[in-house]
């Protein structure tokens, strides 16, 4: 009895010692959640068992059964939330790690650069002062909605226009659509039959407004190309950002592609994650735009979606009028009017508030609490009317 | 040597495993670097806490620390759950800004 009780304890405590160097010598966090979990419940579950041969009694064994059990339950779903925290928060990876399943799939933090070289979906949103690249691409996010066919044909003068390649990127959203609520205790199977008819549904809209760019890109001759993503739309058109790409939404239609009839401002929820600036097509003609409102506020953000706009301008028959954020007054606009004089448009100074006739390009959509006071008072919900954001 | 001298080695050997393990856990949660990092050695920390009031339930005894044993897992578990929480929210909301 002896014998076995010192074995059990011994090869429970080498385990653990050997856990211990695991999360001492290991390089990633995950890997040391590995090793934590794995050694530390058979080293303790093993000291446990050792005891209750010692004891003897129906007792303790009954009551190092429960722990056991309890250890084998517990610690498996506790790593799991922890390497997910892990994950999400942004902890580095060992340099030798290639394959990450979860990438476009979970939005992971930026951790400061630990290792200087782990790979990352963010990307600096407010890097200033982009350089002044022409437009090099136009990028056109597919998602079924009213105005989508008429956002593809805007995008397709776009790109003739800039002589760009045409981009569309498809995208499932797969986070919302698997969101089918709380689901009650036997009711999984059906929520599951629910999530899986959802995304299938998804694809199929998916695929036939693919078609239909294809249809009119391959009547336009112009470079153009389709990407089909499924996972968390926010970090896949994140990690399509690049200089001298232009990122065109069409009003809405979210990424679930319909499934759900959410009625969702996409530019607004995309530019809320960090994307801009953002150029809405489709709602209106693009030369029935006579007059367009830029909403200043003196950030380097709206900055660069002014210069993004005068590079860009899907609207060629309008004239600028740009209006300071109240508040910002003192502001000097000089060096905005220089920019659109260079790129040979009209901008004048206006007043800080647009009239109901202009349409609205919001310059930092980040400013003076999210969203521009007047225009919640002026135009209430109209989307309708905002061409950009940045 | 008899069996109760080997007995007590054991208990003796295990005992200075286990501590060796709690000091590499120690050094874990000093040096981070990431507060995942720190977690993970912390519930490390109380699966040794198990065990070792599995020990203390030998060397004493009394049969009463098995009932501890069972608390400090329990405890450890919603200690490991909880920051792991804390830590997931903390970086969403860092990531809004």
């Amino acid at each position: 009895m002896f014998l076995i009780t010192g074995l059990c304890l011994l090869a429970g405590a080498l385990l653990c010692c050997l856990a211990a160097v695991g999360i001492l010598r290991l390089p990633d966090v995950f890997m040391r959640l590995h090793a934590a979990t794995k050694a530390g419940v058979v080293g303790g579950g093993l000291i446990l068992i050792g005891v209750a041969i010692h004891d003897g009694g129906a007792l303790t064994t009954a009551k190092v059964g429960v722990a056991i059990t309890f250890l084998l339950l517990t610690t498996p779903v506790a790593g799991h939330f922890l390497g997910r925290a892990a994950y999400v928060s942004g902890a580095p990876f060992w340099q030798g790690t290639t394959i990450n399943q979860l990438e476009s799939v979970i939005t992971r933090r930026h951790f400061g650069a630990v290792r200087g070289q782990e790979s990352s979906a963010v990307t600096s949103p407010d890097a200033e002062q982009i350089p002044a690249a022409a437009v090099s691409k136009v990028l056109i996010a597919l998602a079924e909605g009213p105005h989508m066919d008429a956002a593809i044909d805007q995008a397709i003068v776009l790109a003739q226009q800039h002589d760009a390649e045409l981009c569309g990127i498809a995208i499932i959203d797969i986070p919302g659509l698997s969101n089918v609520g709380p689901v009650p205790i036997g009711a999984g199977h059906h929520a599951a039959g629910l999530r899986k008819w959802r995304i299938a549904k998804a694809r199929c809209t998916v695929a036939d407004v693919i078609e239909r760019l294809e249809w009119k890109a391959k009547d336009s001759g112009l470079r153009w190309s389709v990407r089909i993503e499924e996972g968390k739309p926010h970090a896949i058109v994140r990690g399509l950002q690049e200089p001298g790409c232009l990122m065109a939404v069409a009003p809405g239609g979210w990424f679930d592609q319909g499934v759900l009839e959410s009625k969702v401002p996409v530019a607004r929820r995309l530019v809320d994650s960090g994307i801009s600036p953002i150029f809405i097509l489709g709602t209106t003609p693009a030369d029935e735009v006579r007059r367009i409102h830029f909403s200043h506020d003196g950030s380097q953000r709206s900055l660069k979606t002014w210069r993004r706009l005068m590079e860009a301008n899907p609207w060629p028959q309008a004239r600028f009028v740009i209006g300071v954020t109240p508040g910002c007054e003192h502001l000097s606009i000089d060096h905005l009017l220089r920019v659109a004089r260079d790129q040979g448009h009209r901008a004048d100074p206006g007043s800080a508030e647009a009239d109901c006739e202009d349409y609205v390009v919001i310059g930092n959509a980040g400013s003076r609490g999210w969203w521009p006071e007047w225009l919640n008072r002026s135009m209430p919900a109209n989307d309708e009317k905002i061409l950009a954001i940045g | 040597m008899t069996d109760g001298h080997l007995y007590q080695a054991v208990l003796g050997v295990t005992a200075c495993l286990l501590l060796a393990s709690a000091l590499m856990a120690s050094v874990r949660i000093v040096r981070g670097p990431t507060a995942a990092d720190r977690v993970v050695a912390l519930d490390m920390l109380s699966i040794l806490g198990t065990a070792a009031a599995g020990m203390a339930a030998l060397i004493s005894g009394a049969i009463a620390f098995v009932d501890v044993a069972l608390v400090v897992a329990l405890v450890g578990f919603l200690a490991t759950v909880a920051f792991a929480g804390f830590i997931e929210r903390a970086s969403i909301q860092g990531d809004g800004e």
